[in-house]
């Protein structure tokens, strides 16, 4: 719609000069964004992951600036590539490896660039910056001997869009971790492991954590496992397993906190 | 491989290899070779000479190669094995991982090559080790990496909300190029225009006739300068006239300056008419005013202030408690401070300015509370009170009418000393109940200020019913 004919259309002159203007563009910069986010997971995926791998393979920023830049002016959000594309290339990048399409050296070189651009395209989400300081405030940390980090990395950038203050704790020991759970206030603990063999680590710090005298924050435990096992909570000890940050968030807002008596405490 | 030595390999004249030569050829050409049947037992395994070593594995012969690898990798060796068996299998490595007795893993790549129609298999493999070595440096550079980026991140936040929220204007600049690297919003605001516009603007631009060249020397002679002297400039968009006061630095190889504004003191004409007003009561007003810090500590004070105080120069009062100057010292200022901050001001109240040299003045104080979060401070305004005390006697005859009539009646009606006695009991009630109020009930003060001890004020509140309920036990 120009301008022109929100001029004319508006009899009552209500749309007239820059008011008019000014809507209009509100109004076309809503629907423009409602027709970006409405483009599916699929077509995303079948249209621009090969091309992020490709940015992924090779060891040339500015061909890897280039695709980016490319993706983005087909209207694909950086939301969309944080959100969507990465976590796709990285589980295409495993699926490869199990099938000896890939080599391990070669998945860890994409998964460590594909960081690089998660590093790059996240800068801009800062929460600590907000007015105030307000809003919740979280550690999110992996367990010393896990070194997957994309997903977490990808979480912690979800959870600073939502607007929490977080805390990323990785490559420390776990006694590191614990140390500052007990020294910092957080509202929120989230742990994220990739692979079965750290579900021990984490129940050891959540077990050292519960047996301090100190009042815990909600404890949670994410990553991919969350979606596919059920006995993640009973074997760590965490309050709840979920991998999405919002679902994490409105637990701790909505004090469903559960009350941990002695006689409740997990059994492991 | 070339495309002639390809065509000579498969021009079916590949030379004829002696049997007890092809066993160093493969042995030198991989690290490991194993020859397995379709059902993956061992038949030989040859490691190595040149390599360094697995250690010998002559023990694997017989066994099932699967014995030996991780359970994902022997999923693999399936895999592989019965793509060879159907005549499937691609010419493509494979990583295995193998296992000793759980003691000790290593990752082989592997290549499967079919040697017999029986269904034997030679697979070539390559030693991974060194590879997973560096893969794991990676990881572990990468984790450092991110650590520090999130330690960044926390400074990062740090530096820009002092930068945000700093009263004090600050302007960092890159020597090499002239050019604002960035400005917080006081500055920005002094300057005239917004962070975003300020930020990358050739600096001396901001400043009316100022080559680059000469505006960078003078700063950093200024900032060379022992005494710390300040640039006077005017600002090219606001037209304010500020000092600058640069400090030169070396950060990452650059040389930055970091440069701070003040107000200059003769472009007070250039600011608002409320800050040019202000700043000529401070100069020039009649009443004594006082700046202090929220402990007392006096920040500024005018020239009639240190009249009052019989002080030479603003320096000797500077950084001194304001209580030195009270008669009765830390009470005075006690009270003042505490009243003030809670309520916002504290109206004529009334003590003695003491000079360093004995001299004593009376004076009623006003004290406003400037609640600025960063910056709290208290305003001092002093008014001379002995001109009032001198002229009070002359008041009483223009009070007369009413007064006169009633003292003629007491005069009367009682004894002198009955009249005096009532008199110091009203004058005593009412210092009491005002040393009580200024103290905002505080008793322990309140017997200080008075010169009394806890017992003897509590005496005398009880005298003039001045404990509340339940205080009497």
């Amino acid at each position: 719609m120009s301008n022109h004919s929100a001029r004319t259309d508006s009899r009552l002159g209500l749309l007239d000069g820059a008011r008019g203007e000014f809507l209009t563009a509100q109004l076309l910069s809503v629907v423009a964004s409602r027709v970006a986010t409405s483009r599916s997971k699929s077509d995303l995926v079948g249209q621009f992951l090969a091309r992020l791998l490709a940015a992924a393979e090779t060891n040339d920023a500015e061909r890897r600036a280039a695709i980016l830049t490319d993706i983005r002016s087909n209207g694909v959000a950086v939301e969309d590539i944080v959100d969507t594309l990465i976590p796709e290339a990285a589980k295409v990048l495993g699926e490869d490896w199990e099938v000896d399409n890939r080599s391990f050296a070669e998945v860890t070189m994409i998964i460590a660039r594909l960081q690089l651009m998660l590093r790059d395209l996240a800068a801009e989400w800062r929460s600590d910056l907000a007015e105030g300081s307000a809003g919740l405030r979280m550690m999110l940390a992996l367990p010393s001997s896990e070194q997957h980090t994309l997903g977490a990395l990808i979480a912690a950038s979800q959870f600073r869009r939502l607007g929490v203050s977080v805390r990323v704790v990785l490559g420390q020991s776990d006694e590191a971790v614990i140390e500052q759970v007990q020294t910092r206030e957080f509202d929120l603990i989230a742990f994220s492991i990739y692979s079965s063999e750290k579900i021990d680590s984490v129940r050891r710090i959540v077990r050292a954590l519960r047996a301090g005298s100190r009042t815990l924050p909600l404890i949670i435990l994410g990553g991919p496992l969350a979606d596919t096992r059920s006995d993640l909570k009973l074997l760590t000890g965490v309050d709840y397993v979920t991998s999405k940050p919002e679902e994490a968030i409105r637990l701790c807002t909505t004090g469903r906190h559960p009350v941990q008596t002695g006689s409740e405490k997990v059994r492991v | 491989m070339t495309s002639r030595g390809t065509r000579y390999w498969s021009s079916a004249s590949i030379p004829l290899i002696a049997p007890e030569l092809l066993g160093d050829i493969i042995s030198a050409a991989s690290d490991i070779a194993i020859v397995v049947t379709r059902e993956g037992q061992v038949l030989s395994v040859l490691v190595s000479t040149i390599h360094k070593s697995f250690g010998p594995l002559d023990h694997w012969e017989t066994y099932d190669l699967r014995e030996f690898l991780t359970t994902e990798s022997s999923a693999k060796l399936d895999a592989q094995l019965l793509a060879i068996s159907e005549g499937s299998h691609r010419l493509r490595p494979v990583e295995l991982n193998h296992m000793e007795s759980a003691r000790w893993e290593f990752p082989v790549r592997y290549t499967f090559h079919p040697i017999s129609p029986d269904g034997t298999v030679l697979m070539l493999g390559r030693d991974l080790r060194p590879m997973a070595e560096i893969q794991q440096q990676l990881v572990q550079a990468q984790l450092a990496l991110e650590r520090d980026y999130e330690t960044q991140r926390e400074y990062d936040t740090r530096y820009r909300v002092l930068m945000e929220t700093t009263q004090e204007p600050m302007v960092f600049i890159a020597m090499a190029s002239g050019r604002i690297t960035d400005i917080n919003n006081a500055a920005a605001l002094l300057l005239g225009g917004t962070r975003e516009e300020l930020t990358g603007a050739a600096f001396a631009q901001e400043f009316e006739g100022r080559k680059r060249n000469e505006m960078i020397e003078m700063l950093v002679a200024a900032a060379q300068n022992e005494t710390g002297e300040p640039v006077a400039v005017q600002a090219r968009r606001s037209r304010r006239r500020l000092l600058v006061m640069p400090t030169f630095f070396r950060a990452s190889g650059e040389r930055v300056l970091l440069c701070r504004f003040e107000y200059s003191e003769a472009g007070g004409g250039q600011t608002d008419d409320l800050a040019r007003n202000l700043a000529g009561m401070f100069k020039g007003g009649v009443e004594g005013i006082v700046f202090t810090d929220a402990e007392g500590t006096i920040r500024a004070a005018n020239e009639s202030f240190l009249n009052l105080a019989d002080a030479a120069n603003a320096a000797t009062v500077k950084g001194r408690s304001l209580g030195d100057f009270l008669v009765r010292g830390s009470i005075d200022l006690k009270v003042m401070l505490e009243n003030a901050t809670r309520v916002g001001h504290l109206k004529l109240y009334t003590a003695k300015l003491a000079s360093d040299f004995g001299t004593q003045v009376p004076v009623e104080i006003t004290v406003t509370y400037l609640a600025d979060r960063a910056y709290p401070s208290l305003v001092f305004m002093f008014r001379d009170a002995s001109h009032a005390e001198t002229s009070r006697p002359q008041a009483v005859p223009q009070l007369a009418g009413e007064t006169a009539r009633s003292v003629m009646d007491l005069v009367g009606s009682a004894t002198l000393k009955d009249i005096v006695a009532e008199t110091t009991d009203v004058v005593e009630k009412m210092c009491i109940e005002t040393a009580v109020e200024l103290t905002r009930n505080n008793r322990v003060a309140a017997a200080e200020m008075l010169g009394l001890s806890r017992q003897s004020l509590y005496v005398k509140l009880r005298k003039y019913g001045l404990l509340a309920r339940g205080e009497e036990a």
